[in-house]
């Protein structure tokens, strides 16, 4: 219903769509730093299956020379043997129990001839970027206290494997050392050394672009998810937007800015076609509820002149008890049809109305002891508990009075007289608080707003000497719709009656 | 001393049983009654002879507006005859166009007989008003008795003879004082009820706002009536 009419809703914290969505993509932020880590993991497994190979491939070698000692002089049978090693960025060495170099084949500092595709220097780049991609690298040394601690760990029988490292600590070659035996007496050892961009860079340049793919593909889907959950919860908002601006202040469907199209023919377009039906439906049903009074009214009113004036010239002729009850009941008749056109009849005066800055104390204190007055002594009480004497509201000061009659008269019609009807004026920060409070019986739990429909009335008052239609709570309605302020009733909390509450914003002059 | 001149009234009502009802309440000898059932044969009346007041429904058969349309006829003719018109629509709209019309008066279908008599006997001074004219006790207001016309800061206020009536009674009370429900519906005669008092009131509030925008001088008694307030 409309902006601030009636009611306390039930208020529970909500989860909006659009933040759970934001919840949904920041939930989906941490995929690619889990692909990250992911990818670290595994460079640093390949990185070590490499180191793994290079041992092993020492090791061959040693063991050939060990067992084929023929070898030492067939160039040519080695260089099969050994064909799959690339010398330009790689050299064996062989060195004899002295640590003297007795053999040197290939070389290690030919220049690479080509640089890594963009889309793996990329992903090297990142992984670089981790700062940690090599620190799980073993006996790590730099320049040549790396080579002399290796070839002296196989001279004394070890298999051993070292990297070599620059100034800055990365490393840039990794040697693996095995000693070689000659009919179980150690003789040297072997050194096969390898640059360590070679090492790695033909396994893990087709890693490097696998990554960076699927980094891209992920960046990709991650926008795409990003710009969808945007564009659906920008559709919701607007959806609901134009949902809320579908009722005028008074609470009458308006269904113009439901109708609006939607960029693209899905569920959310049909729901927008839905409401936007659902609310015409609703709206061409309460035209015809308004309608029906005045319609009826209009029907009514030959046959009621007919008879009112016919009735008052037979008055004229004759003096009768029975033309008095007919004039009494007819009388009544026409009291149902006024009071059936009521609400029409207000909601087109408070068009003409407008709302001005109300000192609101001194009125109200006037109209509460108008109100007091009116009734046998102990009734009603009144009470004003404000600082602040001068405040204001916007407010139209007689159909404030107007409203207030509707909910006096509802408080007197259901109260039961065991204690006064209670009128307060109550100052809070921000607004004021007019209740009324009667002893009677109480509302039902869940229907305490019902009792501002039109026709609608939900208990039994006590005396019953007018035709009741429930017509007085629902202009009380209007009014309050026309001043923005809520309306709401509720059980006391004593349990002992009924308190209607009517908030009403404080005006501050600017 | 009584007027001995013969009126023309005119009543324009579009359900004859209505019309001949009204017809028996206003029979005076001094009173000649022309009755029609649409605009068209009024219209056509105006033409031979203009009445003195004209008293016309506002429905006319399928003419929603048709005693509207009549009163439009007879402003072409330039002469202030007074219109009381008589319809169950009571929109604020409605009055106002009536106002606007040249009614004197707008009263509420079902009306009563008397009340229409008195209020015609009035209007031609068939009768002597034994009210004297009372000074207004309200500042600012001025009512003039004569014209049955009201005055705010010297302004006129827009209001029927009812509202004038109504207004009257605030005038002769002092600033503070309650007019009852039942004073208004005395001093008027009758039309206005219990239930259609408020719709009045607010009429009034507006006529004086249009001259006096801020005006918030009438307030309510809760229960038992009105009153009018001065500045605090």
């Amino acid at each position: 219903m409309g902006a601030a009419i009636v009611g306390v809703a039930m208020t529970k914290p909500t989860l909006s769509i659009r933040r759970r969505f934001v919840i949904l993509f920041l939930m989906l932020s941490f995929l690619p730093f889990l692909a990250y880590r992911f990818a670290l993991d595994l460079h640093q497994v390949l990185l070590q299956n490499q180191a793994d190979l290079h041992l092993q491939t020492v090791q061959n070698l040693a063991l050939i020379l060990e067992t084929r000692p023929q070898l030492w002089g067939q160039t040519s049978a080695v260089g099969e043997l050994i064909s799959h090693i690339d010398f330009t960025r790689s050299s064996i060495w062989i060195v004899n129990q002295q640590g003297q170099t007795t053999y040197v084949m290939g070389d290690l500092f030919t220049p690479q001839q080509q640089p890594l595709p963009w889309t793996a220097q990329i992903s090297q780049f990142l992984i670089k970027l981790s700062g940690d991609s090599f620190t799980f690298l073993p006996s790590m040394k730099p320049g040549d206290s790396a080579e002399k601690f290796t070839i002296e760990q196989a001279l004394n029988g070890q298999i051993y494997q070292h990297y070599r490292t620059d100034q800055a600590s990365n490393p840039i070659s990794l040697m693996s050392a095995a000693p070689i035996y000659q009919q179980g007496e150690r003789v040297g050892a072997l050194i096969y050394e390898q640059t360590f961009d070679t090492l790695f860079s033909h396994t893990l340049e087709q890693f490097y672009h696998l990554l960076t793919l699927a980094g891209f593909l992920l960046a990709l889907v991650l926008l795409g998810i990003l710009l969808y959950a945007r564009s659906l919860s920008l559709r919701i908002l607007r959806l609901r937007e134009d949902v809320k601006q579908s009722f005028t202040p008074y609470g009458q469907p308006d269904i113009t800015k439901l109708v609006r199209a939607e960029p693209y023919e899905d569920e959310i377009s049909e729901l927008r076609r839905a409401i936007s039906k659902m609310l015409s439906r609703l709206a061409n049903y309460e035209r015809y509820l308004k309608q029906l009074p005045r319609t009826l009214r209009h029907e009514l009113h030959n046959p009621i002149n007919r008879l009112s004036a016919s009735l008052e010239l037979l008055e004229q002729q004759q003096a009768n008890p029975q033309l008095m009850q007919a004039r009494q009941a007819l009388e009544q008749l026409e009291h149902i049809i006024q009071q059936l056109s009521e609400a029409s009849s207000l909601e087109q005066s408070l068009l003409s109305h407008r709302r001005q800055p109300l000192k609101i104390v001194s009125r109200l204190r006037a109209y509460f002891d108008s109100v007091v007055q009116s009734q046998p002594s102990g009734v009603v009480s009144a009470q004003i508990e404000v600082n602040h004497p001068q405040l204001s509201v916007l407010a139209e000061g007689f159909l404030l009075e107007q409203l207030l009659d509707k909910l006096i008269d509802n408080a007197l019609e259901f109260n039961d007289y065991r204690c006064p009807v209670r009128l307060r004026l109550i100052e809070t920060t921000q607004c004021v608080l007019i209740e009324v409070i009667n002893c009677g019986p109480l509302l039902p739990i869940g229907f305490e707003q019902h009792i501002f429909e039109g026709m609608v009335s939900i208990r039994t008052p006590d005396k019953h000497q007018q035709t009741h239609l429930g017509i007085g709570l629902y202009l009380a309605k209007l009014i309050a719709a026309f001043h923005q302020a809520e309306l709401s009733a509720f059980n006391s909390a004593d349990q002992s009656g009924v308190c209607v509450r009517l908030k009403l914003p404080i005006f501050r002059a600017e | 001393m009584l007027d001995t001149s013969t009126y023309q009234v005119m009543l324009v009502e579009d359900d004859a049983l209505q019309l001949n009802n009204l017809r028996q309440a206003l029979a005076e000898p001094n009173i000649t009654l022309q009755c029609y059932t649409s605009r068209h044969e009024a219209q056509q009346a105006f033409a031979q002879q203009l009445p003195d007041l004209l008293i016309a429904d506002i429905i006319l058969g399928e003419e929603v507006d048709g005693g509207f349309d009549l009163a439009r006829c007879l402003q072409r003719y330039q002469r202030p005859i007074p219109i009381i018109f008589l319809s169950e629509r009571q929109s604020e709209f409605d009055i106002m166009t009536g106002h606007d019309l040249g009614a004197i008066d707008y009263l509420p279908k079902p009306v009563s007989l008397s009340v229409l008599q008195r209020k015609v006997k009035n209007l031609l001074k068939l009768t002597q008003n034994a009210a004297a004219q009372a000074p207004s006790l309200i500042q600012h207001l001025q009512l003039d008795r004569e014209k049955l016309k009201a005055y705010w800061h010297q302004q006129p206020l827009s209001l029927t003879v009812t509202e004038f009536e109504m207004i009257e009674q605030f005038a002769k009370q002092s600033p503070g004082e309650t007019i009852t429900y039942q004073d208004l519906q005395t001093a008027t005669q009758g039309v206005v009820e219990r239930n259609t008092i408020n719709t009045h009131i607010c009429r009034i509030r507006q006529a004086f706002k249009h001259i006096t925008p801020d005006f918030d001088r009438i307030h309510n008694v809760y229960g038992r009536g009105y009153c009018w307030r001065s500045d605090d």
